[in-house]
């Protein structure tokens, strides 16, 4: 085979493991946006930008700080170690944190148990939670709009695969859909 | 010591021994200089708009534009990847090596722009330490496969942004070392050594002085400025010692020119106003980057102390250039919105005058200064990223704009060379 030959067989070869690797991100996404359990969390928010992806608006939802105290399971958590939180839905619908645990190791019939990761901890709270929720990104310049009419009500609607992995799905304000998440 | 560099000394020597005469010397230089492989400047330019087109379509990415639907904008990088890799091949086919590695350093760009596309796409942001990596591990094999230097430096910046990136979203605080940099800078350094490539060594030791500044300093603040002084003092001292016996002061005063102007720049890029508040905000942090940053450069006013020193003067005018211009863009940032065209000629003139500068170092076959003029385009370009013309798209247009001029620029020069050959 000569120099040229191969050459040309190497970059066929990565070309197509980078576009397979490519595909495979979206494959993932779109079965867990597609088969994943849908939850409603409640969320406040600001907008900063991102270096590669540009503008998005961050959500400061109910999930990223969870009072030890006040909830259930386990109560002693490394920093930056994996949490499994479990979520029921109280009477308007909305998910709200029953109980948190260091493994997933936990019954949840008729709940839903998501997956995060701790960034502070004190004795009694977790802090800066983050379930891979977090950014909602948005077209250059509309992060302010989108932060300024969302006010009050306004909740993430989130797909919850069974390994606990969550991706936003769509935005609601008042009861009301104002963006669902197309799937390509 | 380069080969033009040890010839001439070598020529020199023989002269003095009396084995040749000054005509003999100087025609046989001449002769050498004529065959030198002009492409060096060929490498750079095509280099230099391989990054200018990846900025772009990153920049395109990050504008999250809704009038071309998303899977259309995937559809796109994915076409973008797959021409690149096209066109690296067609170039190999055609011997144009140079042209090819700037063509796989594209596609490299673009699979990463595809990543970010896609998290984008689906709000994903948990895992930009993965993105990240797997963007590094891309452009290391495929730099590793295919023998792209350009590739294998885009994976030495990744890994760089990997770790900081990592570090600085892991909520460890301080006391937490990204030690899985280490391996990976190991591999990255034995990838350039396998390509007999100095200067991607050098490549790597920045990258690691930087990883270690970033560690230290959150292990004990103001730490780092003691290493990193230690560092430019240890890493001064060659331009100290002369070849001949006698004190350099040129050699002195290049290298505290160098500093100076590549620490100029890298101030600029801090977040301030005006020029006058620059020292409120420096933080040590910076500085200590500042300083790490002056190591590398004074290493490389060692690495070209034995050139001709004309050469110095035309880099530190360039340089001067790109910090004013610099300054020029910060102070203009209040107005970007009522006048747009004062940013583009400002951008411009600097570009202009770096892309001048690395014409008259490559005719002059002036490595070490041309690796500082890469970086300070680099930087130059990442200011301009940064801060963005006026908009995400027309930066981005700005970015392929000027990238696709410059691809042209290097093919007309490779098809130029090559008639000059046949004739």
């Amino acid at each position: 085979m000569s120099r040229l030959q191969k050459q040309g067989l190497l970059l066929i070869a990565i070309a197509l493991v980078e576009i397979a690797l490519l595909a495979n991100m979206v494959h993932s996404r779109v079965g867990l946006l597609k088969k994943g359990q849908e939850v409603l969390i409640e969320t406040g928010n600001f907008d900063p930008r991102d270096l590669f992806r540009g503008d998005y608006v961050s959500f400061n939802h109910q999930l990223t700080r969870l009072s030890l105290k006040d909830l259930g399971g386990d109560d002693n958590f490394p920093r930056g170690s994996d949490v499994w939180v479990v979520l029921e839905p109280d009477a308007s619908g909305v998910s709200r944190p029953v109980s948190v645990h260091r493994d997933r190791s936990v019954e949840t019939v008729g709940t839903t148990i998501i997956k995060g990761q701790v960034r502070v901890l004190s004795k009694t709270s977790l802090s800066n939670v983050t379930y891979g929720i977090e950014r909602y990104f948005v077209p250059e310049g509309t992060g302010r709009a989108l932060e300024q009419a969302a006010g009050k009500d306004f909740f993430i609607i989130v797909a919850v695969a069974p390994s606990g992995e969550a991706a936003i799905k769509g935005l609601k304000r008042g009861g009301k859909l104002i963006y669902e998440e197309p799937l390509f | 010591m380069f080969y033009r560099n040890r010839l001439a000394a070598d020529l020199e020597r023989w002269e003095s021994s009396g084995f040749i005469d000054a005509q003999t010397r100087a025609a046989m230089l001449a002769d050498a200089e004529s065959r030198w492989p002009r492409l060096e400047l060929g490498t750079v330019i095509s280099v230099l708009a391989a990054v200018l087109i990846v900025l772009g379509v990153i920049t395109f990415v990050a504008a999250n534009w809704q009038e071309i639907p998303r899977l259309w904008r995937l559809a796109l990088i994915v076409a973008v990847v797959s021409a690149a890799y096209g066109s690296a091949f067609v170039a190999f086919r055609a011997s144009a090596d140079y042209l090819a590695h700037a063509a796989i350093l594209i596609g490299v760009g673009a699979f990463g722009a595809g990543i970010m596309l896609i998290s984008q796409m689906y709000h994903i942001s948990g895992d930009t330490s993965t993105f990240l990596m797997m963007w590094m591990a891309a452009a290391g094999i495929t730099g590793a496969l295919l023998h792209s230097k350009p590739s294998l430096t885009a994976a030495v910046l990744l890994a760089v942004i990997w770790s900081y990136w990592t570090r600085s979203h892991s909520g460890m605080g301080n006391g937490y070392y990204h030690l899985a940099f280490l391996p990976v800078a190991a591999v990255l350094a034995a990838l350039m050594w396998r390509e007999r490539w100095r200067t991607g060594i050098y490549v790597v030791t920045f990258a690691v002085l930087v990883w270690c500044i970033g560690n230290i300093f959150g292990f004990a603040a103001r730490l780092d400025l003691i290493v990193a002084a230690g560092g430019v003092l240890i890493a001064s001292a060659p331009i100290f010692r002369s070849r001949k016996p006698e004190f350099s002061f040129d050699n002195l005063l290049v290298g505290c020119g160098l500093v100076l102007g590549f620490g100029g720049l890298i101030y600029a890029m801090l977040e301030v106003a005006e020029p006058s508040e620059l020292m409120k905000y420096v933080m040590p942090e910076q500085a200590g980057i500042v300083l790490v940053l002056a190591i590398f450069t004074a290493l490389s006013a060692e690495l070209t102390r034995q050139q001709n020193r004309t050469h110095y003067i035309e880099a530190l005018i360039a340089m001067g250039l790109a910090v004013f211009a610099l300054f020029g863009l910060k102070g203009a940032g209040k107005l970007w919105t009522a006048t747009p065209l004062y940013d583009w000629i400002l951008a411009a003139i600097a570009l202009t005058g770096l892309i001048l500068a690395y014409r008259t170092e490559a005719s002059n076959h002036s490595r070490g200064v041309f690796l500082v003029v890469s970086l300070l385009i680099t930087a130059e370009l990442m200011v301009i990223y940064f801060k963005t013309m006026g908009s995400y798209l027309s930066t981005s247009a700005f970015f392929i704009g000027c990238g696709l001029l410059l691809a042209g620029f290097a093919t007309t020069m490779l098809l130029v060379e090559r008639r000059k050959v046949v004739a």
